[in-house]
């Protein structure tokens, strides 16, 4: 019933699972930030490669994966232009936002969370006072865990509805039957994921090196810097 | 020869609660021993112990003649634990690399992780299902990575927690075909269950716990007349008939 499983890794094959995940983060971090700076000629480019990218290497199964992302577009667009009137500048907000969230989805469909975990682990290494193993191990559990959230979220949503929860007025009331019983789940989720990773020797000694970069990972980071370069000269 | 030892161990929650009172067992190397007992009555708990996942109040468990607690992470690796909710044992997005957590963690080198990995999937029938989307495997194959899982880690006793709840026939008979045969090669092995009917057949010694005590330790024939008394259900009347007999009738294969 309620398996609307946002964000999830795709299992099947694709080209963009072989690259690098460190060199997939890197990109992602500078088409975010391109998202948000470039002229509009460069964010419809960036946005075709990035449609492009999504198409490629995410399969949607139903809409109701997508219901959120589009009802919070909608909240975007409305927002966007109700501050401004100006439909041409609510479009590309909404874009923006939309581009954001597919490119999110094509790092977390084609990297697996282990892997996103030792890029993590790389990335924090060199910054000193922080713990790498442990901000890299929280990361691997929220990717992993988002899409268990989203599941338990509807099924609570469903456990209210079947006892009648939208005859119930006080909106406060309507959230917080939501809201509470999620914050539990998650709590408890937590409390027995952390149990379960002591059973299975978690110390955080493990083994977190990547393969060492290649020629091919050079080219891959090339391409997709020529492409950052080509949106920011159209 | 004695492999697991549990001496007077005694478990009292911060809430007050005394989920384990005065518990007193020992598991022999390569026996089949199954826990039994209404809901309630600690079996969970008890298990948390054997690999110290949590601590006692009093009381203590030894492995081999050594406290646990003197190096636990070792015990951790010998004592495997097969939680009675496989959602939460489950942590990585792919089968093969949720059967990869725990030996990555004992550092092992690659070869040895992929060889391992190989071999606990191939154990319980999902070698062709390795790439697979952990979270969109059925229940029974939820449970039977939950038990590559721990495989992978090459323990010496394994312990599962209600290995059949939620599983339809089809999936009882795997995880059961899969728990006699690791006892058959060797695996010293704890079943916790309250569905008598469906295992017992094959069990070496029952032991039944009732508000968190031992109330019952012997052979599986003599064990099963207290058990009714204790809220066990169990397929046939003891006034009527010979436990052996019933005993025959308790398992889901054949
Ligand atoms: N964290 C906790 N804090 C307080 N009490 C607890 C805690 N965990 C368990 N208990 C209590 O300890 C007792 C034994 O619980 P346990 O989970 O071991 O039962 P069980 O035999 O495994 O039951 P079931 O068949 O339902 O799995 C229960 O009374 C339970 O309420
Ligand atoms: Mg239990």
């Amino acid at each position: 019933m309620a398996e609307t499983a946002f964000f999830r890794y795709q299992d099947r094959s694709s080209f963009l699972k072989k690259v690098d995940p460190r060199i997939k983060m890197s990109l992602l971090l500078i088409y975010t930030v391109l998202l948000y700076h470039i002229s509009t000629g460069g964010l419809i480019l960036l946005s075709a490669f990035t449609i492009f990218l999504f198409m490629a290497n995410y399969r949607i199964k139903s809409i109701r994966e997508i219901k959120g992302a589009l009802i919070l577009s909608l909240f975007i667009g409305t927002a966007a232009f109700l501050s401004s009137y100006n439909l041409f500048f609510t479009i590309l907000a909404v874009t923006r936002f939309l581009m954001t969230i597919l490119l999110g989805l094509v790092l977390i469909g084609t990297t697996h969370s282990g892997e996103i975990e030792k890029a993590v682990y790389w990335f924090v290494k060199p910054v000193p006072f922080i713990s790498e193993t442990e901000i890299a191990m929280r990361v691997r559990l929220t990717i992993t865990f988002i899409p268990d959230i989203m599941v338990t979220a509807a099924q609570i949503k469903e456990a209210g509805l079947s006892r009648c929860i939208q005859h119930v007025k006080n909106p406060v009331r309507k959230i917080t039957a939501l809201a509470v019983p999620l914050l539990y789940a998650i709590i408890r989720r937590a409390e027995g994921t952390a149990l379960t990773m002591e059973a299975r020797c978690y110390s955080g000694t493990r083994d977190y090196t990547l393969k060492q970069f290649t020629l091919k990972d050079l080219l891959h980071l090339s391409t997709g810097l020529a492409v950052a370069a080509g949106t920011l000269l159209v | 020869m004695k492999l697991l030892e549990v001496k007077n161990l005694s478990h009292r929650f911060k809430d007050g609660t005394e989920a384990l009172k005065n518990v007193t067992f020992s598991v022999e190397r390569g026996e089949f021993l199954v826990i039994s007992g209404k809901n309630g009555s600690g079996k969970s708990v008890l298990m948390h112990h054997l690999n110290g996942l949590l601590k006692p109040t009093s009381g203590r468990v030894l492995f081999n003649n050594q406290s646990i607690f003197r190096d636990i992470l070792s015990i951790r690796q010998k004592v495997g634990l097969v939680f009675q909710n496989s959602n939460s044992q489950i942590i990585s997005q792919t089968v093969e690399m949720d059967a990869a957590f725990g030996p990555e963690n004992l550092n092992l080198p690659k070869a040895e992780v992929k060889k391992r990995v190989n071999s606990a999937l191939q154990n319980v029938g999902l070698e062709d299902k390795r790439e697979h989307y952990t979270r969109s495997l059925s229940g029974g194959e939820k449970k039977r990575l939950a038990i590559a899982g721990v495989l992978a880690m090459e323990p010496e006793i394994i312990i599962l927690d209600e290995p059949f709840t939620n599983l339809d026939l089809p999936g009882v008979k795997q995880v059961l075909k899969k728990i006699i045969n690791l006892n058959n090669n060797g695996h010293t092995v704890i079943c916790i269950t309250h569905e008598l009917e469906k295992m017992l057949a094959h069990a070496d010694r029952l032991i039944i716990m009732d508000s968190g005590e031992i109330v019952c330790d012997d052979i599986p024939e003599k064990a099963l007349i207290s058990a009714p008394s204790y809220g066990i259900r169990i397929p046939g009347n003891i006034e009527k008939e010979n436990t052996v007999d019933i005993l025959k009738r308790m398992t889901w294969l054949g």
